[in-house]
């Protein structure tokens, strides 16, 4: 049988294969994830001093050494910071940093941040390590392209295909919506199934919600996974 | 060569305020160029106005009129068949890496980590991000310099140098309450960016 993986999916679950799955991500799912980077790095680089104030005030009851951990522990931390006072999109930047061994980013915050001070880092030192490194030559125009490099070489790693679809008239095509992201991941996989000969393939999420948004494609069925349990 | 003076009085400047050990201090002859550093800022602090741009060119002016000195002491180090800049760089490292872990004291029984928590201080917030920006910066052109510096590395080292100096300076200022707080913030801030540009 045929899988389709959603963002959601993508982001917070490690991809467990069974032989007889074939895994397919569309191309429009590395386009949402990329404009949701942009997005979580704008956001995070225009209010970054409320953003260290959040952080500041988490971790000031914590003594000295208790606040250091890993920097992924750090970014996972900084999600359900985010998350709680409602800075969703600069979450999904973290999670996906938390998730993903980003290229660039990773080798400069080891040159840096952990070979030179320490391998358990201070979050304070961590986000304004990020702030730095995003803007340091204009890094954030790049680096939602370097996101999905990364990811997409993750993928191929694990023998997950991608499959290149032409979105042009799709996501115009699509009205606005606080689902239109979904719906577009949606009719960017009936393409691919109407392109291929595709008559039956799943889809797999982390939304409770698609299953909604997907009721009108009958031969797409959707299966909710909760990986972060 | 003015580049060269730029680098050594420059570099090292801003964190020797908070280093608790100088890395160069065992070496006698550096502790010229920290004196004829010392002069320069109290120079230009003196007229220094709160225009970064002014400051940085005022650091320029000060640094080429003390380059005689800064060149005989530069040319005592090479004698003894050390290179300047490259010792500069690393000892700035070194330096920044030393207070980046943030657990030195800095009075009270506090170490800076607990004041960057504990602190509202934009101030201080926008000292640690021109830190950092720093280090960072230092550290990429220290593995790019590993073996000669090519001409951009040595001329971004040199305009970093100047802005390390006008950091100071504007601590400085602030410190003694001749630039108020959202004045020294804003200076910052365009340091910082000015590091990262």
């Amino acid at each position: 049988m045929i899988k389709f993986l959603d963002v959601g999916y993508l982001i917070n679950c490690r991809h467990k294969i069974k032989q007889k799955d074939r895994l397919v991500v569309t191309s429009c799912v590395l386009k949402v994830i990329r404009r949701k980077i942009e997005k979580g790095l704008h956001l995070f680089l225009e209010r970054f001093e409320i953003i260290r104030d959040f952080v500041k005030k988490y971790y000031s009851n914590i003594s000295g050494e208790r606040r250091r951990r890993s920097t992924k522990e750090i970014a996972k931390k900084m999600v359900q910071l985010l998350e709680l006072k409602g800075y969703a999109d600069v979450a999904f930047l973290f999670r996906v940093i938390a998730r993903y061994y980003i290229r660039d980013l990773e080798e400069h915050m080891e040159e840096t941040l952990l070979r030179r001070l320490s391998s358990k880092v201070s979050p304070i030192n961590y986000i304004v390590y990020l702030r730095n490194y995003f803007k340091k030559q204009r890094n954030y125009l790049v680096f939602p392209d370097k996101v999905v490099d990364s990811i997409r070489k993750e993928l191929q790693q694990n023998n997950i295909e991608i499959a290149e679809i032409d979105d042009k008239e799709l996501w115009l095509d699509l009205d606005s919506g606080t689902d239109r992201e979904d719906r577009y991941q949606l009719l960017c996989i009936e393409k691919y199934m109407r392109n291929n000969g595709i008559p039956q393939a799943r889809f797999l999420t982390t939304d409770h919600r698609l299953p909604n948004t997907a009721q009108a494609l009958e031969n797409i069925k959707v299966e909710v996974v909760d990986c972060q349990a | 060569m003015a580049g060269e003076a730029a680098v050594a009085v420059g570099l090292g400047a801003f964190v020797e305020e908070y280093s608790t050990q100088r890395v160069n201090e065992l070496i006698q002859l550096y502790r010229r160029l920290q004196e004829l550093r010392r002069r320069i800022l109290q120079e230009v602090e003196e007229k220094a106005g709160e225009d970064v741009a002014e400051i940085v060119s005022n650091i320029a002016t000060a640094i080429q009129r003390y380059a005689p000195e800064i060149e005989e002491a530069l040319a005592d180090i090479r004698r003894l068949g050390a290179d300047p800049v490259k010792a500069s760089l690393e000892s700035a490292v070194e330096e920044y890496a030393e207070i980046l872990r943030l657990d030195v004291p800095v009075g009270g029984g506090k170490t800076l980590e607990d004041l960057l928590y504990e602190s509202r201080d934009e101030v201080l917030d926008k000292l640690h991000e021109i830190m950092m920006a720093l280090f960072m910066e230092y550290v990429e052109i220290n593995e790019t310099c590993d073996r000669g510096c090519p001409p951009e590395a040595a001329q971004k080292l040199e305009k970093l140098a100047t802005l390390e100096l006008a950091t100071y300076i504007i601590y400085k200022l602030f410190q003694k309450q001749k630039i108020d707080k959202k004045t020294a913030v804003a200076a910052l801030n365009e340091i910082v960016d000015e590091i990262l540009s």
